[in-house]
């Protein structure tokens, strides 16, 4: 039986203010649990294209569908609640005055009540081994520690789908290898995107993409290297 | 390059750490109020005043060095505020230039106090609680997240400069600077909008909305009853 269709995007086209193209009649599927890698030279388009995956931006043409239903300004809201994207920048990602704030930010927004708020913090801190870091300033983490509180701050929105863009990127050798352990953790529960040059990651991915000038230039299928 | 915060004692252990921020927030408050109502060369209770907020730092263990080197900060701002009361004839504008030193040391000790005994999200939340504006708070909020990544993005640009021989003349320093200010600018904005679509892929809506967790007990109102009403009687019979 074939699995569900996570993302399907089909002829997606989108163009930069300036009115340069971006991306060009980009077609690509993800199925339900499975690691796809997103690859491809810097300026390819990997990252305008991630901010097509739940809604930050909107195609000139063709369309994204998560799980089968088409986002727009009016799917937005419920569609993030599948697909969140942690971004390349943790300072960017973080922008709390605490982690503990950070956390919580996505399921308040959810209009989740207090009670399961505090459950979900404490949960997707304990997942990436945050815990006790509640009260902390994210200006006062390591960038390991960032980029897994980053991480959290997805999580507690509990997701199907996690989008990444360079997750191991700037990390030092053994914060990388405890940040690929956590990948491995996610990859069994979520279905994952990752736009990412490291090799060792792509190993992780079942399948990738390879992005060249805002198109798929081919999809590479089995165990991935470049 | 770490800078340290302004709220770096906050994580202190002693009974004023521990009180509900609101109580903090309402008897420091309560306390510059009293102070500017304070009648013109009234030194008497100006030394008090001194005295309840120093009795308050003491108690709360966060070092005093700290808290009055920091103080110093506003006597420039306070001293151009002041200066034209010099120009007055007789003792009376000598004695409101004084005065007006003294009340602005008075309340920036109150408030580095507060600042130092609470978390800073603590405070934002207890400022939320006395209904300051969501748009402030998430100004201040924001301040206080990226003002140090700003500074640190500026003393990296300084590292650049000074290693590649930067002049020592103060002119060519300027027009370096004003570069260095503008490239700062654009890296700001580019955060600001970084961070935003970090927001709205979490479901910002425009409305900034926090969980407010206060434990208020019996000694968050006897600190306020005990501060509040030593204040007061200071202001009355001083």
């Amino acid at each position: 039986m074939e699995k569900n269709k996570a993302i399907e995007i089909r002829n997606l086209g989108y163009n930069y203010p300036d009115g340069s193209a971006a991306l060009k009649g980009i077609d690509m599927d993800v199925y339900e649990g499975e690691c796809i890698a997103l690859v491809g030279p810097n300026g390819a388009g990997k990252s305008t294209l991630i901010l097509h995956l739940n809604g930050l931006l909107f195609p000139v043409s063709g369309f994204v569908k998560v799980f089968g239903h088409e986002l727009n300004e009016q799917s937005k809201k419920e569609i993030r609640k599948q697909i969140n994207i942690v971004f390349q920048d943790p300072e960017s990602q973080l922008f709390s005055p605490s982690v503990f704030d950070d956390v919580a930010f996505g399921p308040i927004n959810m209009g989740l009540a207090r009670e399961e708020v505090f459950a979900r913090v404490d949960e997707a801190l304990s997942h990436v081994g945050m815990s006790g870091f509640e009260h902390r300033s994210p200006h006062h983490l390591s960038f390991g520690e960032k980029k897994k509180v980053s991480i959290a701050t997805v999580l507690s929105m509990k997701p199907r789908i996690i989008v990444l863009d360079e997750p191991t990127l700037g990390l030092d050798p053994w914060a990388r290898k405890d940040f690929i352990k956590l990948l491995e953790k996610l990859k069994k529960e979520h279905t994952l995107v990752l736009a990412t040059h490291d090799l060792e990651l792509l190993e992780l991915c079942d399948r990738a993409y390879m992005l060249r000038d805002g198109r798929i230039d081919r999809e590479i299928k089995g165990s991935v290297q470049l | 390059m770490h800078h340290a915060f302004i709220d770096q004692f906050s994580h202190l252990k002693s009974p004023l750490h521990q009180l509900d921020p609101r109580a903090k927030i309402a008897s420091f408050f309560f306390f510059v109020l009293l102070v500017v109502l304070t009648t013109t060369a009234d030194y008497i209770a100006f030394g008090l005043f001194f005295a309840l907020i120093f009795a308050t730092l003491l108690a709360s263990t966060v070092p005093l060095s700290y808290v009055l080197r920091h103080s110093l900060l506003v006597l420039p701002f306070a001293l151009i505020a002041g200066i034209s009361l010099l120009l007055m004839k007789g003792d009376a504008g000598l004695a409101m230039f004084f005065s007006v030193l003294i009340k602005s040391w008075l309340s920036v000790l109150a408030m580095l106090t507060l600042v130092s005994t609470t978390r800073f999200p603590a405070l934002l939340k207890g400022l939320e609680w006395f209904r300051v504006p969501g748009l402030v708070l998430m100004i201040i909020s924001f301040m206080y997240r990226y003002f140090f990544l700003i500074n640190d993005e500026m003393m990296r640009m300084q590292a650049a400069r000074d290693s590649r021989g930067a002049p020592s003349g103060l002119i060519e320093n300027i027009s370096n600077a004003g570069s260095m200010i503008g490239s700062l600018f654009v890296q700001s904005y580019e955060r600001a909008e970084s961070a935003f679509l970090a927001m709205c892929a979490r479901g910002f809506d425009g409305e900034m909305k926090a969980l407010c967790v206060f434990n208020p007990g019996v000694r968050d109102f006897i600190f306020i009853v005990l501060f509040c009403s030593c204040a007061l009687i200071i202001r009355l019979f001083g």
